[in-house]
């Protein structure tokens, strides 16, 4: 079995998956693309390796990479894969979603998975629209953008997702483009060795509903910044900072090293619920009174 | 007077200790060989508000707290305007002497009016103490032995500070002292044997059946009257390798469930009706990506936020018909805690086995309140039963035969191999769309049939192994009562009661709601007439069982929802003025 192993991960085709239904031209191929070569340079096994995603667009990219999958529901994402990291630690969690699904309906998992620290690697592709309900506005597009539920302009504001996962504790925090895979692929693998929770925001075109954020807009308007940053607060007054110039901020922006939310619980890297549980038969009758000696 | 059927009620206001010395008094009529049910009647309120607890005792098993109770032991005012209506003649009230009596006119009802706030005061400086000086008053006026009291409040408080176990024992023995001073009539309660027994809840046996059956991942969201499952497996979870985790809301609590069984852990959360109303989109998602998960659901009185603390069956329709899409859903109803611990365990190997979530329907009367049980119903034929799991060894063959591995395999009874992300050398899909035999989404609808008939398939045979409905009585009897849950005792109480009156009555207590014994019940019910009781003003239970009998005549309704169980008397009136065509 370990030869077949050994073949299979010296080649890319390793992670190849079904052939996709995303637009000609759609930024999530630059993601999609991203990940498999990250995943490959790092010799991260599909075996060991779980993808769950929430709905839309950017939650099929499960079907098109080799790994074992979830493909859940809208905004609960985050949910599931901290259920798939804590039963079994040893599994590589990886979650993609969109920013409607990530930011909107599940804002409140992000805050949560971010403060608990967990080992999960999570890459929202945000094209700051609702796509495949044919172009509606997302929580991250612009105040007064013109949609078909927004006909006269959206009165609500963007929020900033990084500056969100930051304040609440996230210890990865980046943003990509999916313009540029090479760079996209560095923050994934940088992702994948931390151990903590990682938020990769990537500004990811919607080449069919959002042309205004077009590849040569964010091309002429993103700005690297100079991170990783040695403190949360550099990191975010640099993010503030970059927008009030009119530039949209990119790069590894935060990494900290602080115990995980796994290590807290169980105190070791190795140990996996499912596999102590292989190892478990009925309790005896004896074993289970014991419970509630203080009942009897 | 020797008593064989024993009742007290202990009614002060929250934070005032009733629950505490009905706690002691309750385990030392346990200890003294009797059954004893205890029964919980509290607001949502950490201080200030009634509360009171009922405590009965008997040497038979006993469901329910009946109908009377033969003392009252009141700290504030409004419990002697309430409460004495359900005294029996000769009862005894136990009321601290500073509350005005001057009001209160009973006939044939002893009342001693006693400084227990008084003496706690002079005694301990602090007036708690009175719970346990009421305690010592009512061990004289029916003559428990003193020890008795003492070696619970040993066993009870030796976990704290030995200067609270001295304290108490002083105060009870003050109670005794205060008692021997004016009680005219004192009374004897039966003792019987106690050779082993427990005195549990249902959350508890709930907790302990999940353990037992294997659970490891537990995620919840805090919600009267479910959280005691999650603070005892909050405790004893890691004993066994295992976790608990405190959602941000309802709605991950379930989704981490869902996440951890998907690992491959047998994995649980715990709710009662606003939470579930949360988790309905994932109950849907676990049916159709085929996760084995339990769900516990201890009903509450609604609708919406409704009144936490009191119990109902208003879920019946919520549960059984919850979800987007056809749901596959397997629905128990427990009514004791032996129950409670036989159908959570069943829950865990059902779920399993069909690949689908198995939801434990109880309520707070069952779940907060505690009961004297013989024993766990635990021996070697509990066993953990995997269902379909795809071994490491099988792995192994999958990768030589070059065949694929299929999630969701089209299988002749409708379940399919279930292999675990970290298996390596097979690719593991689950999918919440419509999906292909390997979990890609079939965008194409060609597979959507086949998994549509594969899911219904899996119902063919679950019905021969859920529990059977109950029947108590004669299969002949002309009058049949159907109930569930708490149902259970006031039922059998009314039915014994309406048979000495040669009305002919039987109970059949249905114990797994969906899928429904549905043959059986008609054939019981046939040619008969039928009185459904429930806790809820909409006739739940009755209108789903109707599609059993279609338009037959002679099916009544009866109806609770004040947000206790029922009593037995409150059942026999009803069916005497429905017989009599009052109704």
């Amino acid at each position: 079995m370990e030869k077949i192993l050994d073949f299979e991960i010296k080649n890319i085709k390793i992670y190849e998956g079904k052939k996709s239904t995303w637009c000609p031209g759609c930024g999530d191929f630059g993601v999609l693309t991203a990940l498999k070569q990250a995943l490959f340079e790092l010799g991260i096994s599909p075996f060991d390796t779980v993808i769950v995603s929430g709905i839309g667009c950017s939650s099929k990219l499960p079907d098109y990479i080799n790994a074992n999958a979830f493909h859940t529901i809208h905004g609960r994402l985050l949910a599931v894969a901290t259920g798939v990291k804590l039963a079994n630690q040893k599994l590589n969690v990886i979650v993609t979603g969109g920013d409607g699904d990530g930011y909107g309906i599940g804002g409140n998992h992000l805050i949560h998975a971010a403060r608990r620290n967990i080992n999960i690697k999570y890459i929202v592709m945000n094209n700051e629209i609702y796509a495949l309900t044919k172009g509606q506005v997302s929580p991250t597009s612009p105040y007064g953008f013109v949609r078909g539920t927004t006909p006269y302009g959206s009165k609500d504001r963007p929020i900033e997702p990084c500056l969100l996962s930051l304040s609440a504790g996230a210890t990865f925090v980046a943003r990509g483009f999916s313009g540029d895979i090479k760079s996209l692929k560095e923050y994934i693998k940088a992702a994948l060795k931390h151990k903590g929770f990682s938020h990769i925001d990537v500004l990811s075109p919607c080449v069919t509903y959002n042309e205004e954020y077009s590849y040569d807009y964010f091309r002429e308007n993103i700005e690297l910044l100079d991170g990783p940053y040695s403190s949360r607060e550099e990191a975010i007054s640099s993010i503030i900072n970059t927008w009030k110039k009119g530039k949209i901020p990119v790069g590894i922006f935060y990494i900290e090293e602080s115990n995980h939310y796994e290590l807290s619980l169980f105190g070791s890297e190795d140990y996996s619920i499912v596999e102590e549980f292989k190892k478990q038969r009925e309790l005896k009758k004896e074993e289970i009174l014991e419970l509630i000696f203080d009942k009897k | 007077m020797k008593l064989s059927d024993f009742s007290v009620r202990i009614a002060g206001l929250a934070g005032d200790g009733s629950l505490l010395a009905g706690e002691i008094l309750a385990f030392t009529l346990k200890r003294r060989g009797l059954y004893v049910v205890s029964v919980k009647d509290f607001p949502s309120n950490i201080r200030g508000l009634p509360t009171n607890l009922t405590i009965r005792a008997n040497l038979k098993r006993i469901y329910s707290w009946g109908d009377h109770i033969d003392s009252l032991v009141a700290f504030e005012p409004k419990a002697i305007k309430i409460h004495p209506r359900d005294l029996k003649k000769g009862g005894v009230i136990i009321v601290d002497e500073e509350i005005d009596l001057k009001d209160i006119h009973l006939n044939d009802i002893y009342i001693y009016s006693v400084p227990l706030k008084k003496r706690a005061r002079e005694l301990f400086k602090r007036e708690i103490f009175k719970n346990v000086i009421a305690l010592g008053f009512l061990g004289y006026i029916y003559s428990i032995d003193p020890d008795e009291f003492k070696n619970t409040i040993v066993f009870y408080l030796k976990a704290k500070d030995e200067k609270i176990v001295e304290s108490n024992i002083r105060a009870l023995t003050e109670g005794y002292v205060l008692a021997e001073k004016i009680v005219k009539e004192r009374f004897q309660i039966e003792r019987g044997t106690d050779s082993g027994r427990y005195f549990l809840s249902g959350n508890e046996a709930v907790a302990l059946g999940a353990i037992a059956a294997g659970c490891r991942f537990f995620a919840a969201y805090p919600i009267t009257p479910s959280t005691e499952v999650f603070e005892f497996l909050s405790k004893h979870l890691p004993k066994y390798g295992g976790v608990t985790v405190q959602g941000e809301d309802e709605i991950a609590s379930i989704n981490m469930a869902i996440g951890a069984s998907f690992a491959g852990i047998r994995s649980m959360t715990a709710t009662s009706g606003p939470g579930m109303a949360l988790k309905v989109e994932a109950l849907s998602l676990a049916s159709m990506a085929e996760v084995p998960l339990v769900i516990y659901h201890a009903q509450r009185a609604g609708p919406s936020t409704g009144i936490p603390t009191k119990t109902s069956q208003e879920d019946i329709n919520h549960i059984l018909f919850a979800g987007h899409g056809d749901v596959s859903r397997i629905v128990l109803v427990p009514s004791t805690p032996e129950e409670s611990f036989e159908f959570t365990f069943k829950a865990f190997n059902l779920a399993e086995k069909y690949q689908i979530p198995v939801i434990v329907l109880s309520e707070q009367a069952i779940s907060q309140n505690q009961q004297t049980i013989d024993d766990i119903p635990y021996d070697e034929n509990y066993t953990w039963e995997r269902g379909k799991i795809l071994t490491d060894e099988m792995v192994l063959s999958y990768m030589t035969n070059g065949k694929p591995y299929e999630r969701y395999e089209i299988t002749e009874d409708g379940i399919s191999l279930r292999g675990f992300p970290g298996q390596k050398g097979i690719i593991v899909r689950y999918n919440s769309n419509e999906k292909t035999p390997e979990g890609f989404i079939d965008e194409e609808c060609e597979y959507r049939n086949e998994m549509v008939e594969k899911r219904i398939r899996k119902f063919e045979n679950i019905i021969n192994e859920l529990p059977f409905p109950e029947l108590y009585g004669r299969e002949e009897a002309k009058n049949v009562l159907i109930g569930i849950g708490s149902s259970l005792g006031p039922m059998r109480e009314a039915v014994d009661r309406l048979n000495e009156e040669k009305l002919d009555f039987s109970y059949l207590r249905i114990r797994s709601l969906f899928p429904l014994h549905e043959d059986y019940i008609y054939s019981l019910t046939f040619n008969k007439n039928v009185f459904v009781c429930e806790l809820n003003s909409f006739s739940q239970l009755r209108n789903y069982l109707s599609r059993i009998w279609g338009k037959k005549e002679n099916v009544f309704s009866l109806r609770k929802y004040i947000g206790l169980p029922f009593k037995p008397s409150e059942i026999v009136r009803e069916i005497k003025k429905i017989i009599k065509g009052e109704g």
